[in-house]
């Protein structure tokens, strides 16, 4: 009955789309006719039915047919409508206990966040244009990902045009549902599939698979095999977690293209069997050594490690065959080991430091090639982080000073206090390890300052107060480094209001207009009181020599900028001493700009004294 | 001593920017002045902004059920993000100084409250009603005469379109129904408007497969309703002072907007009832050119699932509250309801919150249908009804969610009878498929509100699940 009825509204559909006016006549539905009309004896409904498709089909009026066409169709829906199948196919016979939903065992994801939380991030996934960013960043900070709706939408956005966001969610999102995700994301992956379902593969490299889960290795398997262009690599890299892949991987790490050998390189640092710790070996030592190295880097094991730094020793210590005589020989083993924690490569490079003259290889490199050696020493032991890692680096400046600014001082400055810091590299007295002035100035540029362009801003105040001895303020001054005394400006030193007076006058040096506007950023950061404050400021107006001609100093700008935003009771002082700048300047632009800045001041003056006189 | 939760204030705010900005206010230590009345039913204080001098704000809590704010800034947002933050502020603890109630704000309580004695006493009769309500009969007459033409218009061009065929409709043919639909909106037919509109848009579709088998049944819907609506218009014509029917939905289909007054006279008011949110969704309706803000609740005590709609249209997008989903219990003192079928409107103009308790969670067990055949008689008998919503939502007990051999989701009852589970056409976003990331243990014995729809093309009746009840766990599928 209701298949005869489905058919039914199956021929009104097809008239609703060629139209009512072919319906004269339909053969078809003339076909219906006696089946609708044996229907009709069952129920007056059904008779309805069958007399408003005899209706329809025999109606000449074109404009009676469509009305005849439009009733009979609402008639027949709802007349479906109280049909309709609910039972699930293949479950209504015999429901079998088995059968569970597949979980795929992730962490118990929250539904508590609200909609329009939620609804935020869903319209920056789902749309495009700017801002989108920000805003799924700062979901993915709040935790919104953790909710279960928003999974799909975290998997939707690897396919994001805005490349920042895919980023994102491969190296942040997607991989914070932990290993579970892989099986959810290889399941509906498309092996033929573009950029997205690569990141998908990429996001599975990092949880990596879990090697009971047949069904996702299998899919990984053939992905591999028979995978477009892009997805081969990635699932290649995917692999190493699948013993019985081992002969699969160990061929493809022959293969003809680049980027699937590197991937089975990563892949069997990963599964780490002999074989393939022979075959990275036989890698490393061979052509293939810099993609090899680059790809393992980070996954390298214990085992493949000890062998590769007896190879490094070994080569390092060179001194018959002169077979090294680049840094290309060991390049590779710098990076393969670059991330690698091992006692061997400790006693190593702590030996190295004792005597860099018994590494025959050292003296037979260029001096920056041996540097990327030393300093790759040097790094290992800034990784350590303890205190003992500083004398080896120490020890190993004396041949390279620079290893001081770029390692012992930030590492130094982790594990002693500022005090001690200070003591160990001011060269005082006591201090044990002394650093020459132009290396101190490198380390306090880096430190004082965030670089940003042209002009670096200071960092706060409350910072550098509590990173840096107070006595280095007075070592700054007693070398004269003008920057860096004003990086570290604080208040409690007698002697860094006259220095900074008799500094910001001297004309002759070479960075003084540089120079002034790091005494700006001082004058702005450090609590001065109001007088000086407005003292240093004018002082810094008025040492400007105004009659030079313009340099690329825009200092300038911003000291005459904060000129303009002096206390209200200070501004007749400020305009009296501008005007006075201004009879002794014959360039007519910087004339007019300090005019300008007069009459801001005025009118500020102005507008204070009505409201006051309100 | 007044209690605030930061998940009600929330729900207070008109749009998540106001939430983010409020919060920012008390973050930045924006607030000079935090003062709260003797009586603890008024928080007020001022708050720096970029001029001079402060804004003044206050949130009076007078009436529980409608807090009202008060701010002396240029926001048309209410509460605006200063009031907002004012009651951030309490909620996280803040010190607020007791002080006396401000003079404007005990003037304009002594203004509501007389407002408030005059309703009353007109409703209880001792005052006579403000003006008694006078229907112009001629331009009644005028109007359903209008209507009536604008009616076989409708249908003119309704079978006009059948006669040619979905299959010849084109760019123009859309053009020309949405002109058409703006003429309906003039002659008092917004319903039809928007239905001849949705009618466009299904015809615009790309997928047109579906598009058609849905265009059909929607012109076979406004043959309907062009029946329907002839029939209760002449009706209405032959005797204008007949009341609205406030028993069908034939009035909501005309366009008529639903008065409280009217139906609190048509006595379709429920006193002190609480309901409980059980799923919520907002999506942009192109017919309506509106914003739908649709929440399904359970009246605790008993087993209805209510509707509540808001439609926010394109156009004032900004100026009003977007609704958002509501964790807690809504306790109400006089609600609206609607005629409707099984998920009729309701609306309620305040309401006090409160904590989901463990007789609650029990309620929402006891008010799902143990049986799937009941339930989908229920659903059947009023998908029948061409005019009756066309995707009624149902609590359901299931013993377990399953699925068959070829990765079909399935609901399963005490008695072993299945119910496909399926995404339906008229919700905006999937949620099926979220049932295999869902903790397993969640999907045995647990309560599902699901979302009927009979798919035409198919002949099956699918289920789409909303949010799955367990114990007192709630997972929301949807919103």
């Amino acid at each position: 009955m209701s298949t005869l009825l489905q058919e039914l509204h199956g021929e009104l559909r097809r008239l609703y789309i060629a139209g009512s006016d072919l319906a004269a006549d339909d053969f078809r539905l003339k076909k219906l006719e006696p089946k609708l009309g044996a229907l009709g004896e069952r129920a007056p409904v059904f008779k309805r039915i069958a007399e408003g498709t005899a209706a329809l089909v025999d109606s000449a009026e074109p404009f009676e047919r469509a009305a005849r066409l439009q009733d009979v169709s609402t008639l027949l829906n709802s007349v479906l409508a109280t049909q309709g199948r609910t039972a699930a196919e293949g479950t209504v016979q015999d429901i079998r206990t088995d059968l569970a939903i597949p979980s795929y065992g992730l962490p118990d994801l929250t539904t508590d966040h609200s909609s329009r939380e939620l609804g935020e991030v869903r319209q920056a996934l789902s749309s495009s244009g700017s801002g989108r960013y920000e805003v799924v960043l700062s979901a993915y900070e709040r935790g919104l990902f953790d909710d279960l709706r928003m999974l799909p939408m975290a998997v939707h956005a690897l396919g994001d045009s805005y490349s920042e966001i895919a980023d994102l969610a491969v190296n942040k999102i997607v991989p914070g549902y932990g290993t579970a995700i892989a099986a959810y994301l290889l399941k509906d992956l498309d092996i033929q599939g573009g950029r997205e379902h690569e990141r998908r593969l990429q996001v599975v490299k990092q949880v990596g698979v879990n090697p009971d889960d047949r069904v996702s290795l299998n899919k990984l398997i053939l992905a591999a095999e028979e995978g477009g262009a892009k997805i081969v690599p990635a699932a290649v890299a995917c692999l190493g977690t699948d013993p019985e892949c081992e002969q699969r991987l160990l061929d493809w790490s022959h293969d003809a293209k680049k980027t699937v050998r590197e991937s089975a390189y990563f892949a069997l640092s990963v599964l780490d069997s002999e074989a393939a710790r022979d075959r990275l070996y036989e890698a490393l030592t061979g052509k293939d050594a810099g993609i090899a190295s680059e790809a393992i880097q980070f996954s390298i094991s214990q085992t493949l490690a000890e062998s590769l730094v007896k190879l490094y020793e070994e080569k390092l210590q060179d001194r018959a065959e002169k077979k090294v005589n680049s840094i290309k020989d060991l390049h590779p083993l710098l990076t393969a080991l670059g991330k690698v924690r091992h006692p061997l490569l400790e006693r190593l490079y702590m030996e190295l430091s004792q005597d860099l003259s018994a590494y025959p290889v050292l003296q037979r490199l260029d001096k920056r090639e041996s540097g990327w050696i030393i300093g790759a020493a040097a790094d290992y032991f800034v990784r350590s982080n303890t205190i003992e890692a500083l004398e080896p680096i120490e020890r190993m400046a004396k041949a390279s000073p620079t290893l001081l600014v770029h390692y012992a001082v930030p590492l130094a400055r982790r594990v002693l206090s500022p005090a001690e810091v200070y003591e160990r590299y001011s060269g005082s007295e006591s201090g044990k390890t002394r650093m020459s002035g132009d290396l101190l100035f490198m380390v306090f540029r880096q430190a004082l300052y965030n670089r940003v362009g042209v002009n670096d801003p200071r960092r706060p105040q409350a910072e550098i107060e509590a990173d840096w001895d107070p006595r280095w303020l007075d070592w700054a001054i007693d070398h004269d480094r003008l920057s860096v005394v004003a990086g570290l400006a604080r208040l409690g030193n007698d002697r860094l209001l006259p220095y900074l007076k008799q500094a910001i006058r001297n004309h002759a040096s070479p960075t003084i207009e540089n120079d002034r506007y790091t005494v700006l950023e001082a004058v702005r950061n450090v609590p001065f009181d109001g007088e000086t404050r407005f003292e240093l400021l004018m002082q810094l107006l008025e040492s400007r020599d105004w009659n030079r001609p313009p340099t690329t100093a825009y200092g300038e700008f911003a000291i005459v900028g904060e000129v303009s935003r002096v206390p209200v009771p200070q501004i007749g002082e400020a305009v009296r001493r501008i005007e006075a700048i201004m009879a002794g300047i014959e360039r007519t632009d910087y004339k007019r700009r300090l005019q300008d800045t007069a009459e801001k001041l005025r009118t500020r003056q102005a507008a204070a004294q009505a409201e006051s006189g309100k | 001593m007044l209690e605030l939760t930061a998940s009600y204030i929330d729900s207070l705010a008109p749009n998540a920017a106001a939430v983010k900005n409020g919060r920012g206010l008390v973050q930045k230590n924006k607030f000079v002045k935090l003062n709260v009345s003797e009586e603890g039913d008024l928080l007020f204080g001022e708050c720096s902004g970029s001029g001079k001098s402060n804004y003044i704000c206050s949130v009076d809590f007078v009436n529980k059920e409608n807090p009202v704010s008060r701010c002396n800034c240029p926001s048309r947002q209410f509460p605006c993000k200063h009031a907002l933050g004012l009651m951030y502020a309490y909620a996280d603890g803040l010190t607020f100084e007791q002080a006396a109630l401000p003079e404007d704000i005990s003037s304009k309580r002594d203004k509501a409250e007389k407002r408030e004695e005059t309703k009353a006493k007109r409703e209880s009769g001792d005052l006579p009603p403000a003006k008694p309500k006078k229907v112009n009969k001629t331009a009644l007459k005028k109007k359903i005469a209008q209507q009536l033409e604008a009616l076989d218009e409708l249908e003119k061009i309704v079978l006009s379109l059948v006669r040619g065929g979905l299959g010849t409709a084109n760019a123009r043919t859309v053009k020309d129904l949405n002109d058409h639909a703006k003429r309906l909106g003039s002659s008092y037919l917004t319903g039809a408007e928007n239905e001849l509109r949705r009618l466009a848009l299904l015809l615009e579709q790309d997928d047109r497969e579906s598009g058609y088998t849905y265009a059909a049944e929607q012109l076979t819907l406004l043959n309907a309703f062009i029946k329907k609506g002839r029939a209760y218009l002449q009706a209405k014509q032959e005797d204008p002072e007949l009341a609205p029917d406030s028993e069908s939905t034939i009035e909501e289909w005309l366009g008529h907007a639903w008065q409280l007054a009217e139906l609190k006279e048509a006595g379709r008011v429920s006193e002190n009832v609480e309901l409980l949110q059980l799923a919520f969704y907002t999506y942009r309706d192109e017919a309506r050119k509106e914003f739908v803000d649709t929440g399904f609740w359970l009246q605790l005590g008993e087993s209805t699932v209510h509707r509540t709609v808001q439609y926010r249209p394109f156009k004032a997008v900004k100026y009003m509250k977007e609704e958002d989903s509501f964790f807690s219990v809504a306790q109400i003192s006089e609600l609206y309801r609607y005629p409707g079928g099984l998920n009729a409107r309701v609306r309620f103009e305040g309401m006090i919150p409160r904590q989901v308790n463990d007789a609650d969670y029990g309620g929402i067990h006891a008010a799902a249908a143990a049986s799937i055949p009941d339930a989908v008689k229920e659903v059947k008998n009023q998908l029948k009804d061409p005019l009756a919503d066309r995707a009624p939502v149902v609590l359901l007990k299931a013993a377990r969610i399953a699925q068959t051999e070829n990765g079909t989701f399935a609901l399963v009852d005490e008695a072993g009878n299945t119910l496909e589970l399926g995404d339906v056409y008229r919700l905006p976003q999937s949620t099926t498929t979220l049932l295999s990331l869902v903790d397993p243990s969640l999907l045995e014995n647990c309560a599902v509100l699901a979302m009927f729809e009979h798919q035409m093309d198919t002949g099956k009746l699918v289920a789409q699940p909303l949010t799955l009840i367990q114990g007192e766990r709630i997972a929301r599928l949807l919103y």
